[in-house]
Formats: structure tokens, C-alpha cells, sequence
């Protein structure tokens, strides 16, 4: 049946509300970070052009690109063998694994950063004060959300079964783990990764009030209040990165999904 | 292709006093069986006898309380899944959906160390010994549930293992694909000799492909026979009653024979020594006659099944009871007509009336 014109309207108004809501405040920001300053008229790229020139702004892309990279890394080491053990081996604890995973999403981040400085105060005395320790903190904030995705693949397998399978063909529980569990839930952890990058990319309070260093959410915060059109033009490109980085992982996801069910 | 000589002489196994607690159950209680090389046994029960939980262990995917497990006699027992060369087919679909056909064939073969060339090799032996070989290239969404299954089973034979080990193949797909797969793992069992273990709870497809059928009760074994044997001579009321069909008629022993409708019959061993006792009569061993003075029944409805049909008999006096007769005999009988029911003379299974 063809949806009726009422309705075909509906559609396109609501779809047109959406975007206008979504895009008008990026439009703005380009526009406010290409304007000339003063009341001149026309355009430069100079706010633009401080993203790869201004050593503060270029030192923080890069701490805050290599604690994403870390944190996934991290993240990654630390939950997915974890996960796929307690699946496997000790399903009983799976609801307390996922408490705990999910606990950080309860908990303020405020709150958490207060409990963690005490934390921090032996971290940075071990470590030193790089702003990359806040890896550890991150690991901690990226796990609900990661601990979700990765669950969800691991739901859509039945890694019993399989995991069976390749242990009665001779696979060891590494090789188990490594070659039969983990390139089936490829999509889930790559999304597990994406959601890191882009959450660790715009956390703010930890980085801040740990004081840890210049991340790029704090020099946006701090340039903000100096050069407002390059603290924009830096906002509105780790967005669009982040944009970016999700649309590639639907893509990515939706070109290698292979039917797992059998049809009979 | 031809099914002559085994290809390989299968190994022997030992299932020795296996005990299996889970807390408070006993999954398997005192299991001992012994596998000859190359012989397919099926294990037969209802779901929890324990059946799925014998291969299991002999897998090496659970471990007994107590208890052996020996192949081609070493000791197993503690040896890990993967360090016992066994092939399994599982009864959901197992096959590496990441993996194509051709390369979950030859994964037990990558992990052997073997190089590209013989396992490529190797596994398109095995495919084509099931029968797929243009699927190859294809992921296992792409396949039907029978194809999996074959798959599975190529997989499994691909590492050339010790024993063979069937966990309900079929038990996921529909009926027609479930009799052909049936004949076709044991054509290729019989083909590559290897010794089999196959559990199912579906009596038909135990009786219809192995050399010795165990049914299984409670975690225990309640018999061991060919099938034939185990049809013909139960050892126990709920081997009679789990395989094949029963009447249950009243009967009075003596002298090792049974006195039932009329006629006298052998007891097979195991049956009451005397008194009165139930009979268990198989639907195909009741004789019917058309009317006279004799007739001590009246049919109350006919099923009509293909080649043989069931005719449903009220005994005068007693409780009903159902024959299996070719149909060419059954579609002269129509309800309300009268019968004398006797029973051939083959021996029965005549055990203690249970208490009222």
C-alpha cells in the first residue's frame, strides 16, 4: 500500500526538522570559525590553518589521538578475552561482570574523579605526570558502552557450540579465543572501538580536573575563552571526525556481514 | 562411488563405570561400554538419560565423577578436548561462519601444522565425500541446514580421527533431509572405518544406522543389542516400551509360555516365571481374523499410514489394542466389524502387572 500523502508530508517535515536541528548548529560553527574578524566582510582559513600550526592546539590533537589509541587498546585487551572466558567458562559470573562494567554509567563523573584523585596521586608518582596516564581513568569510562557492544556480538554467536567445535578439532582455549570466537565478533568490537574513540575524544571533567595536561577537549575549553573562531574550528573538527569514524564502521560492519543463521 | 573396505581401521573404545554428578543429579550412574574398532553404536534414551552427557565425556568437553575413558587402550580420562583427536558433529550448527566451507574443513588440518597444499587437498577429499564439493567457496549462511550438517561432518572426518562422535546431527532438520542425512553419515562411516559414537533420542534413526543400539535410562544402560535384538528381545519394560510400540495385554505364564488371547507363546528371558503379568505385544505380532464364533473384538477405527495401516480393536472384556496390518488387508476392515485377535508365535516380554 503507498503511504498516503498526509503522511509522505509528515515524513519529509519531521526529516527536514531533524537536520535543520542537527546541521544548523555545525553550519553555524563553520560559519563563525571562517568570518574575518571585526565587522570585515569575506572569509579566512586562519582559525583553520592554527589546527596544524599552533604547537599547544597540534600537541593536544595529538595526546588526546594517542590516549584514544591507547584506551581502545587497553580496553580492548583487558574486556574481550574476559568476556569470552566468562562466557565460556563461568557463565555464572557474567551478571556481576556486567555490574561492574556498567558501573561507571551510574556513578557522576564528578563523583568519580574526586575517588579517583587520591588514585591518581600514586599513579602520577609511579608514572610521572604525562597526560597519557589518563588511559587508565578512560579504560574505566569507556566500559559500559563497550562492555555493550561487545556483549551484543557475543549474543549473536553461539560461542558454546563453537568454541566446542574448535577445541574437538584440536584448538587450544588461545586459539579458541584468538581464530574461532574473535573474528565472529569483529563488527562488535570495532564499534566497541569507534564509541571509544569518540567518547575519549570529548571527555572534558576527567582531564581537567585531574589536571593532567593539555588534552583537546581542555585547550578548546581554554582557547574559547582567547581565540574563539579556532576553538570552534578544533570542535568542529574532531565532530566531523567522529561523524566520520562511525559512518565508516556502519559501512564497515554492513560490507562483511555474512548470514550467520542456516536456513534449513 | 563405492562402499567396499574401510579406508582406515578404526580404533576401540572403553567407557568404563563413568559417573556423572551434577549437584544433586546423577546425569550418569555406572556407564560401561565398549566400542569394537570401526562400529557405529547409538546411544538411545529420552532427553536426560544421560546419553548426550556420555559422549560428552568421552569428547573430553565434560569430565566424569568417576570413572575411565579409554581409546585404543590409553587412558584418556584427563586428557584436554582438543589433545584427543576426536571428530564431532554437534547438534546445533557449528560450522566457523567466518570461515568458508572449504577452509572449515580444513581447520582442524591448519592447527596440524599441515601446509596449504594438503589441507586444500585433504579438504576437498572430504567434501566431496559428502557430496559438496562446488561449495566450497561458500560461507555457512549460505548453505541449507542438511549442508551444514555435511559440512560439519567433513570437518570432522578431515583430521582423521580416532573416533567419530555424533551429538543429535540431525535432531535440527526436517524430516525428509533427516533420512537422507541419516544414510548418508552411515555410508560414509562405513566408507572411512572410523569408530562412532551417535546419540540421538530418536529411535528410528539408532535402529536404521547402527551396528549395536544402548538405550539409556536415568544414566544408566538398560541394554545393548543389535537392533534387531534389542526389537525382538527387550530386556527390560522401558527398552520394549522406548523402542517400537507395545500392547499391553493381561497374560498368564507357565512353564516358560504365555497364555495370551487364546494362544500359548514363549516368554523371552527376563519375563516372570509365572502367574499373571502383562504381555508387551508389538502391533505387528496380533493376528486378525474376519468374524466366526471366535471373535472376541470389534474395531473401533483404522489409520490408514501408507503402506501399512493401524487398526485400533476393542477386546471384549478387556482393554484396546493396536495392529499393524498392510493395508491392502486393513481397507477391508471397517468399524463395528467383529475379530478374532490372537498373537504369532514369537516370543514375548511378559513382566509383572503393575500394582493398581
Amino acid at each position: 500500500m503507498r503511504p498516503s500523502t498526509t503522511w509522505r508530508v509528515t515524513r519529509w517535515v519531521l526529516l527536514a526538522l531533524f537536520a535543520a536541528y542537527f546541521a544548523l548548529p555545525l553550519l553555524s560553527m563553520l560559519d563563525f570559525s571562517t568570518r574575518t574578524p571585526g565587522s570585515a566582510p569575506g572569509r579566512t582559513g586562519a582559525a583553520w590553518l592554527n589546527l596544524v600550526q599552533d604547537p599547544q592546539l597540534v600537541g593536544a590533537i595529538i595526546t588526546s589521538l594517542l590516549l584514544a589509541l591507547f584506551t581502545v587498546l587497553a580496553m580492548l585487551v583487558l574486556l574481550v578475552p574476559t568476556m569470552i572466558w566468562v562466557r565460556l567458562r563461568v557463565p555464572g559470573a557474567s551478571r556481576l561482570i556486567e555490574f561492574l562494567c556498567l558501573l561507571p554509567l551510574t556513578i557522576p563523573a564528578l563523583v568519580v574523579v574526586v575517588g579517583i584523585t587520591n588514585v591518581y596521586a600514586w599513579v602520577t608518582y609511579l608514572l610521572g605526570d604525562s597526560a597519557l596516564t589518563l588511559t587508565f581513568a578512560y579504560v574505566v569510562l569507556v566500559l559500559p558502552y563497550s562492555y555493550r557492544a561487545i556483549d551484543a556480538a557475543l549474543q549473536a554467536i553461539d560461542v558454546n557450540t563453537l568454541s566446542e567445535a574448535g577445541r574437538s578439532l584440536g584448538a587450544g582455549w588461545f586459539t579458541v579465543i584468538t581464530r574461532v570466537v574473535l573474528p565472529n565478533i569483529v563488527p562488535g568490537v570495532m564499534s566497541a572501538a569507534f564509541i571509544s574513540v569518540a567518547l575519549v575524544l570529548g571527555e572534558y571533567v576527567f582531564a581537567s580536573l585531574l589536571n593532567l595536561g593539555d588534552t583537546l577537549p581542555v585547550v578548546i575549553a581554554l582557547l574559547g575563552k582567547s581565540e574563539g573562531a579556532t576553538s570552534v574550528a578544533a570542535s568542529l573538527a574532531s565532530i566531523i571526525f567522529v561523524a566520520l569514524l562511525l559512518v565508516g564502521l556502519s559501512f564497515f560492519n554492513r560490507g562483511r556481514s555474512y548470514d550467520i543463521g542456516g536456513q534449513t | 562411488m563405492t562402499t567396499t573396505a574401510p579406508t582406515s581401521i578404526g580404533t576401540s573404545v572403553e567407557l568404563t563405570d563413568l559417573t556423572r554428578v551434577y549437584g544433586s543429579t546423577r546425569a550418569l550412574d555406572g556407564l560401561t561400554l565398549h566400542l569394537e574398532p570401526g562400529e557405529l553404536v547409538a546411544l538411545l534414551g529420552p532427553s536426560g538419560c544421560g546419553k548426550t552427557t556420555a559422549l560428552r565425556i568421552l569428547a573430553g568437553l565434560d569430565q566424569p565423577t568417576t570413572g575411565t575413558v579409554s581409546v585404543g587402550g590409553q587412558d584418556l580420562t584427563r586428557v584436554p578436548a582438543n589433545k584427543r583427536d576426536m571428530g564431532m558433529v554437534f547438534q546445533a550448527y557449528s560450522l566457523f561462519p567466518h570461515l568458508t566451507v572449504l577452509d572449515n574443513v580444513a581447520f582442524g588440518l591448519k592447527l596440524r601444522g599441515e601446509d596449504r597444499a594438503t589441507r586444500t587437498r585433504k579438504a576437498a577429499e572430504k567434501l566431496e565425500l559428502v557430496g559438496l564439493s562446488e561449495h566450497g567457496k561458500k560461507y555457512a549462511g549460505q548453505l541449507s541446514g542438511g549442508q551444514q550438517q555435511r559440512v560439519a561432518l567433513a570437518r570432522a572426518l578431515a583430521i582423521e580421527p580416532s573416533v567419530l562422535l555424533l551429538d543429535e546431527p540431525l535432531s535440527a532438520l526436517d524430516a525428509k533431509v533427516r533420512t537422507q542425512l541419516r544414510d548418508e553419515i552411515r555410508r560414509v562411516q562405513l566408507e572411512v572405518g572410523t569408530t562412532t559414537l551417535f546419540v540421538t533420542h530418536d529411535q528410528e534413526e539408532a535402529l536404521a544406522v547402527a551396528d549395536r543400539v544402548g538405550v539409556m535410562n536415568k544414566g544408566r544402560l538398560e541394554q545393548v543389542a543389535p537392533p534387531a535384538q534389542l526389537y525382538a528381545s527387550p530386556a527390560s519394560t522401558f527398552v520394549a516400551e522406548f523402542v517400537g510400540l507395545n500392547n499391553k495385554v493381561a497374560a498368564t505364564v507357565r512353564d516358560r509360555r504365555a497364555e495370551v488371547f487364546g494362544s500359548s507363546v514363549p516368554v523371552i528371558d527376563g519375563s516372570i516365571d509365572g502367574g499373571t503379568g502383562v504381555a508387551l505385544v508389538r502391533p505387528e505380532s496380533l493376528l486378525l481374523e474376519a468374524g466366526g464364533p471366535s471373535a472376541n473384538a470389534t474395531v473401533a477405527s483404522v489409520n490408514f499410514l501408507g503402506p501399512i495401516s493401524r487398526v485400533y480393536i476393542d477386546i471384549d472384556g478387556a482393554e484396546a489394542v493396536m495392529a499393524a496390518v498392510p493395508s491392502p488387508v486393513a481397507i477391508k476392515l471397517h468399524p463395528g466389524d467383529r475379530l478374532a485377535v490372537g498373537v504369532e508365535q514369537t516370543p514375548l516380554l511378559v513382566v509383572a502387572a503393575p500394582a493398581p
